[in-house]
């Protein structure tokens, strides 16, 4: 309870951005590993910054337990602060990338000529689409409070 | 100070925070802009905005409009969509005098049915429109209407009542377009027992429709892309498969016909579809026989004044049926091998089980079928999939009367009359499988068409006159149709080789004007060499057997057989259904068997170039192919349910198959000489109408052109290729114009495609019927078409279109059938002739597609088609020969999907061997949408000659910008390619090839400015605000990350 206690803000939303990052990739595996449009269709790029992105707001929650002093304490800060910047724009990359990759295939199966768009909206392709847009969403909770993190301190202030 | 630090000190989160949110926001508006940058077009259309302009050169005298004012072209291209309809328009049957129409003051009509209400008048892939979409588009109501008839109020109100309800975001009553991919299809209809209950007629309403009421009852069918009928496989409005036919009408549809015999004194059927509808229950001796059936196609929004001027008698029916109508459309043998299926090890070409992909290195890529024709990335080769086209020649009419001719000139040794293949009794019988042939056209004018000479300059370049004359019988000037037809010999040669014949061939028709009383000697020209076939066994290239040819006119190919076999001295006795008319016909002779005036075409020598099309190749003795020879034996099997099936394993050549089924005709070789100019040069050749003149534009050889290529870097080489289409980009160093490219088989279709008038009122120009114009039989209305289709360019500044479909129907099931025009490869040939050769005389490009097989839409990205080569070039290549050989056309799409294992557009044989070099084809040849990069490969299509891969992005004609890998073929980048002279020489080549169109094009009579749209100015805007911002917050929150502790507590 005091553990709970003594988070700050930033950490509770970092944590929230980890688990909201976190959903967002689960989505995209599944969006690239079910039978659907978007079977097989990855995104290098997104999963290198989700893991990097990860990396960051786990550092940030480790880090946010610890004091440190002096010349060690400057430099942690500064770190932090690096990854507080970096973590949303990272975070903007993959949600872009990830919709980049998607919005043709939303164009063929949502926005086609009626002949098209009926055979194009199956289930297992529906399916696909709708994982993708709950990934997006999730990615851009992710982003947003990533940003709002980036606001607050690591610590929570002594009274 | 002090405080100044301290505060900013304090405010170090803010400074963080404010620089994480500017630096977010710049990464977005900077990948924004790159995306935005890539679908270009698309924003523009959406926002109505404009990222180039065009400086038109008013010098240029070349490409001009022959119209005045818009007013002058607007209504000229509709009074040819109302021609469409009237020169379209075919009478299949009228008894009783049903036809024409008597006058409107002495008749009541009677519609039923609900496409007599609203009518299918193709939308979506077929680029149609529909009579709403256009301020004076016209429906079948509205036309008979305005030509003064009255129409039955409570049918109608009941009719339309009906049509509004509506389930959901569904109309239950109203067409059902959901034809899907292979399954399960529901005809839907209004059926005369709910008229009461739903339509709100009256109890009494038969009453109200009076006894000398003419009813007219109007079926439907639709199309689309990406869809494929499923022989057998309708479904009732209940829900529940019927058992029949998608094609055949149902109990509902002949319910209504039932009534409308009930109610009406006469009663005539509008057939509203592209694909054959089974008539037998409504033609002649049918349960539900009716006076009179025409067909009407799937017409645009003015096509109905036309078809009511025929139904009116206002002007004579002239139109022929472009497909042979038979009791039962599965009696086809092209029907035996559809859809298809996977070899029963299609596995082994996937990475798992051969091995890796040196391309794709970690990649599982399986071999399973595409479903889907869009999306990138998949990985799958898409190979696993195939049918076998085993009829060979023998599609629509060319089996049912060869088959009846056999019947009775040979009818034992070729076993015509074995019971195999037919559909009703013991032996098959010509009459019990056939309804209406091919070219069937019924006047209402009592006419003759006879054969007065035939001429046949047998040279390589020589064409076929015949004099046919036309004699009008009848009391009233008219205008008709001759349709000439031949007979080639079928020998002992061809039946040692397995050269096949139709016992009678359609080659071509004009439509003449006659006075009434007189007659009109009209010449019908074709060029010699479509009288050869090919020969893929022994010669290896065209022959022209010894022998007698028999010409004849006649109104539709069963007739031509009749004639023929008079003039050879068959008779009714003999088994002839009717006696021909011997004096139609005449005969030429070949003294010689000649298997070497057209072995050489365009200089090139005609020799086989697919000979793994055909799955003998891979697998000896897989495939019987149909021969007139012995229909028994030979008849299809189904392939994809043969017993044990086919192995990929099994084939002596299973190492060569895979390469095919992974696309790897061509695999890139970069240890050589570095190739010519890797990063561009400005040797002062530019693409602009100075420097474009009479000898650039007549001779692709001139040195003009390979300066011009030489100019571009190897980056934009192969970028502009493997990312084209849709547009094309200006490439660095020679000042190309940008070029739109439009989509649409009717016409101009999409964004900046409609004319206004003097009223200010937007006209559509997409007003073509393809439908129409098959069955209008005449390829000088097409060619008018073609020409206002040009002026539709020049009225708008536009250059291309994508249109006109010419791949042969070779079954109904294919829902695309309806931008496509005949089961006739010389029909569709003259059509295409017509329509791509008029658009050339206003420098209008317009691209037939889709050039290879598109033969059904299932599976489409990679099925494998196999087939003989003589079916290769006799059949669906043919239909595209009229366009681009005869008519110089400038542009072709190729289909998605594979000849033998080969992907279409990898195929060097089809593309280089048969398009470019026997044809002689200097223009663009695009791909299809090219989506999955493991079907489609880069190199393999540069090969074979494909100037451009079609994709919706522009701007984009790079490999990764010369410094990345490429997007979609990850293993290409300029490092990787640019030491393969072979690769990069034929990219320079291909560009040639691009360029070189557009030249003979109105394209060189412009340039092309870039301009700025706001959406892009904003862009800019915020990427500029947002790198300031990002800029500052991150200077200042570094600034105080930095302070010493020390100088902040002092």
């Amino acid at each position: 309870m005091e553990f709970i206690k003594k988070q700050s803000v930033s950490t509770w939303i970092t944590l929230g951005a980890l688990i909201m990052a976190l959903i967002g990739a689960i989505l995209y595996g599944v969006n690239v590993g079910a039978v659907g449009y978007y079977h097989d269709v990855t995104i290098g790029i997104l999963v290198v910054m989700t893991i990097l992105v990860m990396i960051m707001l786990a550092a940030l929650l480790v880090l946010a337990q610890f004091e440190f002093d002096c010349i060690l304490g400057k430099i942690v800060n500064i770190v932090t602060d690096v990854f507080k910047i970096l973590i949303p724009i990272f975070l903007g990359i993959c949600l872009v990338n990830f919709i980049i990759t998607r919005v043709e295939g939303f164009g063929f199966i949502l926005f086609s000529d009626e002949s098209v768009r009926l055979t194009m909206q199956t289930p297992e392709n529906m399916a696909s689409v709708y994982t993708a847009i709950s990934g997006f969403v999730f990615y851009g909770i992710a982003m947003v409070a990533a940003m709002v993190a980036a606001f607050f301190g690591l610590r929570k202030k002594e009274a | 100070m002090n405080n100044f630090l301290k505060v900013g000190k304090k405010l170090m989160p803010l400074w963080r925070g404010l620089t994480a949110v500017f630096a977010t926001l710049l990464a977005f508006f900077i990948i924004g802009s790159e995306v935005a940058n890539t679908y270009r077009s698309q924003i523009d259309a959406a926002l109505g905005t404009h990222s180039f302009e065009i400086n038109r050169d008013e010098g240029a005298t070349k490409y001009k409009s022959d119209y005045e004012t818009a007013d002058d072209f607007i209504a000229a291209i509709k009074a040819n969509a109302v021609r469409q309809g009237e020169e379209g328009t075919v009478i299949m049957k009228n008894d009783n005098n049903a036809l024409p129409l008597p006058s409107p003051a002495s008749t009541k009509l009677a519609l039923f049915g609900g496409a007599a209400y609203i009518p299918y008048q193709g939308v979506g892939a077929a680029g149609g429109l529909v009579a709403s979409s256009q301020y004076d588009g016209v429906d079948l109501v509205k036309a008979l209407e305005t030509a003064g008839y009255s129409i039955n109020t409570v049918l109608k109100e009941a009719h339309n009542t009906i049509l509004a309800i509506q389930e959901g975001r569904n109309y239950p009553y109203r067409i059902n377009t959901s034809i899907g991919d292979m399954t399960n299809y529901q005809i839907r209809e209004v059926r005369p027992d709910i008229y009461e209950s739903k339509g709100g007629a009256p109890a009494d309403w038969k009453s109200q429709i009076p006894s000398d009421s003419i009813g007219i009852c109007v079926f439907q069918r639709p199309g689309g892309e990406n869809n494929t009928f499923a022989p057998g496989t309708a479904v009732n409005m209940a829900g529940n498969p019927t058992g029949k036919d998608p094609f055949a009408l149902s109990e509902d549809e002949l319910a209504v016909v039932d009534v409308a015999k009930e109610t009406c004194s006469k009663v005539i059927v509008l057939v509203n579809s592209a694909g054959t509808l089974e008539l037998g229950e409504i033609a002649k001796g049918g349960a539900h026989e009716v006076d009179a059936i025409a067909y009407i196609g799937v017409p645009n929004v003015h096509q109905f004044t036309g078809i009511v001027n025929v139904l009116t008698g206002k002007v004579n029916a002239t139109g022929a049926l472009p497909d042979t109508y038979v009791y039962d459309n599965t009696s086809a043998p092209a029907v035996m091998n559809f859809g298809g299926g996977y070899f029963n090890d299609y596995t082994a070409a996937s990475v798992a089980e051969y091995g890796e992909d040196p391309r794709f290195p970690g990649q599982d890529l399986t071999n399973e079928r595409q479903v889907s024709s869009f999306g990138r990335n998949f990985n799958m080769y898409s190979g696993g999939y195939f049918i076998v086209e085993a009829e060979g020649i023998y599609v629509g009419y060319k089996y049912y009367e060869t088959r009846y001719y056999d019947s009775i000139v040979n009818a034992d040794s070729s076993k015509a009359k074995s019971a195999t293949g037919a559909t009703q009794g013991n032996e098959w019988d010509y009459k019990n499988e056939v309804v209406y042939s091919f070219g069937h056209s019924l006047s209402y004018l009592n006419y003759e068409q006879s054969l007065y000479s035939i001429n046949v300059d047998k040279s390589p370049e020589g064409n076929i006159r015949a004099l046919v004359d036309v004699k009008n019988n009848s009391n009233k000037d008219g205008m008709f149709l001759a349709q000439l037809y031949v007979q080639q010999p079928y020998t002992q040669y061809d039946k040692d080789n397995l050269v096949e014949k139709s016992a009678v061939m359609f080659l071509n028709s004009k439509k003449v004007q006659v006075k009434a009383g007189q007659t009109e000697r009209v010449e019908i020209t074709i060029p010699t060499k479509y009288l050869a076939s090919y020969d893929y066994k022994k010669a290896k290239t065209y022959i022209l057997d010894d022998g007698d040819y028999y010409f004849t006119a006649a109104a539709g190919a069963h007739e031509a057989v009749n004639n023929i076999l008079a003039a050879q001295g068959y008779k009714t006795s003999d088994g002839m259904d009717s006696a021909g008319k011997s004096n139609a016909t005449r005969v030429w002779n070949n003294p010689a068997f000649d298997s070497a005036t057209y072995a050489i075409d365009n200089g090139n020598v005609v020799k086989n170039v697919a000979d793994n099309a055909d799955l003998n190749y891979w697998l000896p003795n897989a495939v019987t192919y149909l021969s007139r020879n012995d229909w028994e034996a030979t008849y299809p099997i189904d392939y994809n349910e043969k017993a044990d099936g086919f192995n990929l394993k099994d084939s002596a050549r299973f190492d060569e198959w895979v390469k095919e089924i992974r696309g790897m005709q061509y695999t890139i070789n970069n240890n050589g000489e570095e190739a010519k100019n890797v990063n561009g040069e400005d040797n002062g050749t530019k693409f602009n109408a100075e420097q474009i003149g009479y000898e650039q534009i007549v001779n692709i050889e001139d040195p003009y052109w390979q300066n011009l290529v030489d100019n571009i870097t190897v980056d934009n080489a192969i970028g502009a290729i493997i990312h084209g289409g849709s547009r094309t980009d200006v490439l660095k160093n020679i000042d190309n114009p940008i070029v739109i490219q439009r989509e649409g088989p009717n016409g101009l279709n999409g964004a900046d495609c409609t004319v206004k008038d003097s009223e200010g009122r937007d006209n559509y120009v997409n007003l073509a019927s393809m439908t129409l114009l098959g069955s209008s039989f005449n390829p000088e209305l097409a060619w008018d078409w073609g020409v206002l289709q040009g002026e539709s360019g020049l009225w708008t500044d536009n250059f291309t279109d994508w249109g006109v479909g010419l791949t042969q129907r070779r079954t109904p099931y294919n829902a695309r059938n309806l931008e496509y025009v005949s089961e006739d490869p010389m029909l569709t040939n003259r059509i295409g002739y017509g329509v791509v050769g008029g658009a050339l005389v206003k420098g209008f490009i317009v691209g037939p597609k889709h050039m290879g097989f598109n033969d059904q839409e299932h599976t489409r990205s990679g099925i494998s088609a196999y087939m003989t080569e003589q079916k290769m070039r006799e059949t669906d290549l043919r239909g595209f020969q009229g366009a681009l050989d005869d008519a110089n056309g400038l542009a072709v799409m190729v289909a998605f999907n594979r000849i033998g294992a080969t992907n279409a557009s990898h195929h060097v044989g089809m593309l280089k061997n048969i398009l470019r070099e026997e044809w002689g084809f200097k223009g663009i040849v695009s791909t299809d949408m090219a989506t999955n990069n493991k079907y489609f490969i880069a190199e393999s299509m540069i090969m074979a000659t494909v100037t451009q891969v079609a994709d919706f992005q522009g701007d984009n004609s790079t490999i990764g910008n010369g410094e990345r890998n490429d997007a979609n073929w990850p293993y290409i980048s300029l490092a990787s390619v640019k030491n393969d002279t072979t690769l990069v020489n034929q990219a320079r080549e291909n560009l040639k090839y691009q360029f070189y169109a557009f030249a003979n094009s109105a394209v060189v009579n412009i340039s092309t400015i870039r301009v700025i749209p706001w959406w892009e100015t904003a862009i800019n805007s915020l990427i500029i605000v947002g790198a300031v911002l990002t800029a500052i917050m991150g200077a200042v929150w570094l600034a105080f990350s930095v302070i010493p502790a020390k100088k902040e507590e002092a």
